[in-house]
């Protein structure tokens, strides 16, 4: 591997695109889409989305640029964002006037964009997905949804995602083939049945997307064809033509080269995202489904040099860069650096026919870790699935990528993925073939249907707060579920009562964020059908039906826990300082609470609880087993409910904890008040399953121990851990070699879910925070996925700087 | 005693280790960068940076602790006593005062040290005692080590050699590995440093040589005591004398704990600057590999 080059044109490509502090926003979807469907009220939804779309794909600008070799535009400007009316129009109707002075999420929209936009949104109220869901929240529910404590907002104000479609399926047929299916099933339909009316109406639509995505290809071969006759440098005409040859065949067939397949590849991501703007379109296993090309092409025909492939690749990986999405105020905290997380995975295991499953690294896996390793990009979102057998060279390959300090890759490990995918009824097949989604959840790609991860999300610290007075939330100062017990009284006669409040409290949020989601799930089904998606899903075409409505042949969710190192080092300090050896009193710990600490005898109380009490992280097994008892309350509650698929034809269609919440820990420790872990009022959150910054202070072997212990089997949405190590820790191979260790101890023993690795100094953060202008390309690990520092709001900044940095 | 437990150590032996800190030394080098270590008995350490002014926690338990007119904590240390220390451990809010050294439980130091166990076999690594100076208190290590022995752990000790043969051999046989610290090779230039004795610690080195167990001979290079070629090519001549010993690590004087003085209240008497002086290690480092009378051979680490 040779990490320290790049090909001028992907140097000059990058540039351009990380240089585009305020992108713009594209309106041409939204002007689209809403002249289509006031054209065809009188249709069902499915119909009027597959014309929209249709229409969309043929009239919108393309273009090709940056002398790339991968093409397609999400968007009529480089990086701008599409706006989709469909989801919401109400906050941005709201904040359309300010979207350029947000931290770290601004956009430039032109007064032509504002006056497009403002002509379209009337059509849209009372008609959206956001719209629509709260006609049918309960007033409780939108209280609840009001403070905070449940947040669901990305999940109604855009598509859902979190998904990886069957690419392998699509490079065997071609768009053909995929039609001729569709064809075969609606020649099945029989419309005097009720059922195959509605089915017919998605089917139809299907084949309308279809035909569209090949005239939108035909548009980008005529286009390349255009600019090959006009360029006046041999070799990019050459080129250009080679991209218009390409389209052309795979407009129809199926693909021969890699070059093919990976355009054929990027124009479904592309689709997909302009169908949707749901987040986290995954490519699944890419180096499996990719290789037989690549091996005919670099190794067997030698028509394509190693070095040239990889040039495709990062091309492709900087066209992922360009896709956009906007986000409201509020939801864009959640996201920091306005990620698309598209996951590529490589690695892992496959499994022959009789039954053996054998280390599936191939020579792709190795080009495609060391084409983002010398990009470093924070697109796509990498992540090796490591097992027992992985070859060890490549191990070290990863750790290689992992110094260059952009966070990636991320790992994933077989070992506990497979054997939970089993139990829960996924054939082995399988999962065997699964693939990380977004940032750290699993799915097997084409096969599962959306969000994996990414239903609501819930603030565990908040809750704890509420159940430690009388069920009144500190921050609205709202009584949601009444209970009789608070600090301020000093009634809790036992710590049990404690767990006791804290259950009840849990289980009635849990209850309710279920019923959040169920809302949602039910508009998002009836409203925003995503028809090129659910094609490429199985058994969608087969059963007739979109994902949403069931189609999907696996289909478990989880929604995300905020807070949870902060639930046990709350927990923890009230048993050991306010019962066990008491020396704080219930009143005491309620009136520093109010008071956020503030005067010198509450900072000196904060000190006492920060020092005094076992902090998560640390292997102490009193605080590692508050967290699971704590936590298993949710999951128990949890088991007792269903999606919205449930019993209509996946497997599943249950619910699993997940803990990565991308970085709604920053605003979700907003809204926190002053917690009993010494955490004051407003100050981030603990970031997924990681502990509090700068409370594991034995070192990472102390902090795998803790994480090991919490129920993992259960937490299925993903068990996000993030490291952060000095430059020096890594520096000799014999350090690298030990860092190798403690990885595959984590996975084999302790068989931990995932681990990722910031590798990038203080010094270097608060330098770039300082200097952006020189920091530009400085990618960082942000939860489970990596972002642009400079692009970060300043409070998300201060919380990565803030993880504790472990020294080996 | 004990003062520490460091988990995922990875530059002293093999593979992914925990290092155990034993309190009390038989030396007192100038440039040591562990003073807390070095009474046998709990040391007090005192942070004034994360003292707050309006608390009193530590005047409550003892009239040998008082503020200055100046708002700072002084400490009369000849008057703390055991009783005091016991008061003080969980007094200070802050941690602004810690004392430091706990009462070494075997039983506790084995569960806390297989709590990595896994890492360890995974790595080829293990546990290594260090201190002060372990063999100070060898029927501890005598038995943590053996425990160890019997959950088919790898054993290293960190030592100075400068302690009673009976003490070696009394851990002999339960320990792997011997990073032995080999300082200077003149008795009187070694006596002014470190107020030991190079008679004794030659002596050891000798006997443990006879016994076949792996020996890493590490060699703090500290400016103005042993930061000449003389002086080094002398210690590698020594250890080239020990027909076991087959490993060598320069190790190049840091000034990292020099901050614990303060805390201690104690003065420090070395270099505030670390060395630097590649060149110097670079031939040290050559001249063990080329030596004439190397009858084995002798690999040569700068930092280890």
């Amino acid at each position: 591997m040779n990490l320290n080059y790049l090909a001028k044109r992907i140097i000059d490509h990058k540039h351009q695109l990380i240089n585009i502090l305020t992108p713009s926003v594209c309106t041409e979807r939204a002007q689209t889409y809403t002249k289509v469907y006031q054209e065809n009220e009188h249709k069902p939804v499915v119909v009027q989305r597959a014309l929209a779309l249709q229409e969309h794909l043929r009239t919108r600008t393309i273009w090709i640029k940056h002398d790339e070799l991968i093409i397609g535009n999400q968007a009529s400007k480089v990086r701008a964002a599409p706006i989709f009316p469909e989801y919401t129009v109400r906050w941005l109707e709201a904040e359309i006037d300010d979207l350029a002075d947000r931290p770290g999420a601004g956009f430039a929209v032109s007064e032509e964009d504002k006056e497009n936009i403002h002509k379209l949104t009337p059509y849209w109220r009372g008609k959206t997905v956001q719209d629509r869901c709260y006609g049918l929240f309960t007033d409780e529910q939108q209280e609840l949804l009001a403070s905070t404590i449940i947040k669901a907002e990305g999940n109604m104000t855009s598509g859902d995602a979190h998904l990886a479609v069957d690419n392998e399926k699509i490079l065997r047929i071609g768009l053909n083939g995929l039609i001729d299916e569709v064809r075969g099933h609606r020649a099945k339909i029989d419309l005097a049945d009720f059922e195959d009316l509605k089915r017919e109406q998605f089917l139809k639509s299907v084949e309308i997307v279809l035909l569209a995505v090949q005239q939108h290809i035909v548009r980008y071969a005529e286009l390349a064809e255009k600019m090959a006759t006009q360029e006046t440098r041999e070799e990019r005409s050459q080129e250009l033509q080679t991209i218009a040859t390409n389209c052309r065949l795979i407009v129809f067939n199926k693909p021969e080269s890699f070059w093919q397949a990976l355009q054929l590849c990027y124009f479904v991501q592309l689709v997909l995202q302009i169908e949707s703007n749901g987040h986290s379109v995954s490519f699944g296993r890419m180096d499996q489904y990719l290789h037989r090309f690549y091996k005919q092409d670099v190794k067997t025909d030698k028509t394509l040099s190693r070095e040239f492939a990889l040039e495709l690749l990062q091309s492709c990986w900087l066209k992922l860069l360009e896709v956009n999405k906007i986000r409201s105020g509020a939801h864009s905290k959640a996201s920091a650096g306005s990620p698309l997380y598209q996951n590529v995975t490589i690695g892992g295991q496959n499994l022959a026919a009789d039954g053996t499953a054998s280390d599936a690294v191939n020579s792709l896996s190795w080009a495609i870790l060391e084409s983002c390793g010398q990009l470093r990009s924070t697109q796509p979102n990498l992540s090796v699935r490591y097992h027992q057998g992985l070859n060890q060279e490549f191990l070290m390959a990863c750790i290689d990528v992992i110094k260059c300090g952009f966070g990636m890759p991320a790992f994933n490990n077989d070992q506990i993925v497979i054997p939970e995918f089993i139990k829960l009824g996924v054939e082995k097949h399988d999962a065997y073939n699964y693939s990380a989604i977004g940032c750290i959840e699993t799915a097997v790609p084409g096969k599962w249907g959306y969000r994996c991860t990414g239903m609501s999300f819930i603030n565990f610290a908040r809750i704890l707060l509420a159940s430690l007075d009388e069920g009144r939330d500190a921050t609205s100062g709202k009584v949601f579920l009444a209970s009789d017990k608070s600090l301020a009284k000093g009634n809790f006669k036992h710590f049990d009562e404690i767990m006791t409040a804290w259950s009840e409290q849990i289980r009635y949020f849990t209850r309710k964020s279920i019923e959040i989601d169920c809302v949602v799930d039910s508009v998002l089904e009836q409203q925003v059908q995503d028809i090129f998606c659910s094609s490429l899903v199985d058994d969608c075409l087969s059963r007739g039906k979109t994902a949403k409505e069931g189609g999907a042949k696996y289909d478990w969710v989880s929604g995300l826990q905020v807070g949870i190192a902060n639930l046990g080092n709350s927990l923890s300090a009230i048993k050991h300082l306010v019962f066990d050896q008491p020396q704080i009193t219930q009143p005491e710990l309620a009136q520093a609470l109010a008071s956020n600490y503030a005067t010198s005898e509450g900072e000196l109380l904060r000190q006492r609880l920060l020092n005094f009490a076992p902090k998560y992280g640390n292997d102490d097994d009193s605080v590692d087993q508050l967290i699971t008892l704590a936590y298993n309350a949710y999951i128990d509650e949890l088991a007792k409910f269903h999606n919205t698929r449930f019993g209509r034809g996946p497997i599943g269609g249950e619910y699993y904890a997940g803990t990565s919440s991308i970085s709604a820990n920053v605003p979700f420790g907003a809204a926190t008040m002053a917690t009993p872990d010494g955490r004051k009022a407003g100050t981030p959150l603990a970031e997924g399953a990681s502990p509090s910054s700068g409370s594991d202070t034995l070192g990472p072997t102390a902090v795998y121990n803790s994480v090991a212990k919490m129920p993992v089997n259960k937490i299925l949405g993903g068990v996000l851990l993030n490291q952060k190590l000095t430059p020096a820790a890594v520096e000799s191979e014999g350090d690298m070699v030990k860092l190798s260790m403690l990885i595959r101890t984590f996975f084999n023993h302790h068989k931990g879910w995932h681990v990722q690795y910031n590798i990038v100094s203080r010094d270097t953060l608060l330098a770039a925070k300082a200097n952006p202008e020189s920091y530009r390309d400085l990618v960082v690990r942000v939860a489970g996925y990596s972002a642009f520092f400079t692009a970060l709001s300043p409070d998300a900044q201060d919380d990565i700087i803030a993880r504790t940095e472990h020294n080996l | 005693m004990y003062f520490n437990i460091q988990r995922y150590s990875t530059h002293d032996g093999d593979g992914i280790r925990s290092i155990l800190f034993l309190k009390g030394c038989s030396l007192a080098c100038s440039w040591c960068q562990n003073p807390e270590s070095r009474s046998a008995k709990r040391s007090l350490l005192f942070d004034q940076r994360l003292c707050v002014k309006e608390c009193n926690a530590c005047q409550k338990e003892t009239g040998a602790i008082t503020r200055s007119s100046q708002d700072e904590i002084v400490i009369n240390r000849t008057a703390i006593t055991e009783h005091t220390l016991d008061r003080l451990e969980t007094s200070c809010p802050t941690q602004a005062l810690t004392v430091c050294g706990e009462k070494a439980y075997e039983d506790d130091l084995c569960d806390a040290l297989l709590r990595d166990k896994p890492f360890y076999i995974e790595s080829n690594g293990g546990v290594t005692f260090s201190g002060g100076e372990p063999l100070m208190q060898p029927e501890l290590v005598a038995n943590v080590a053996a425990r160890m022995h019997q959950e088919g752990i790898n054993t290293a000790i960190e030592t100075c050699m400068h302690a009673p043969w009976k003490n070696i051999e009394q851990v002999l046989p339960f320990v792997d590995c011997w990073l032995t610290d080999l300082k200077h090779t003149d008795p009187q230039k070694f006596q002014d440093w470190t107020k030991g004795s190079f008679a004794r610690i030659k002596s050891n080195f000798q006997q443990l040589a006879k016994h076949g167990k792996r020996i890493v001979i590490r060699v703090p290079v500290v400016p103005g005591f042993n930061d000449t070629e003389k002086e080094l090519y002398e210690i590698i001549d020594f250890a080239l004398s020990l027909e076991t010993c087959s490993e060598i690590h320069l190790l190049p004087y840091h000034t990292l704990g020099m901050n614990k003085y303060n805390l201690l209240d104690m003065p420090y008497h070395c270099s505030d600057k670390p060395l630097n002086n590649p060149d110097l290690l670079a031939n040290a480092q050559r001249y063990a590999e080329n030596h004439p009378l190397s009858a084995q051979k002798l690999t040569v680490t700068i930092r280890g």
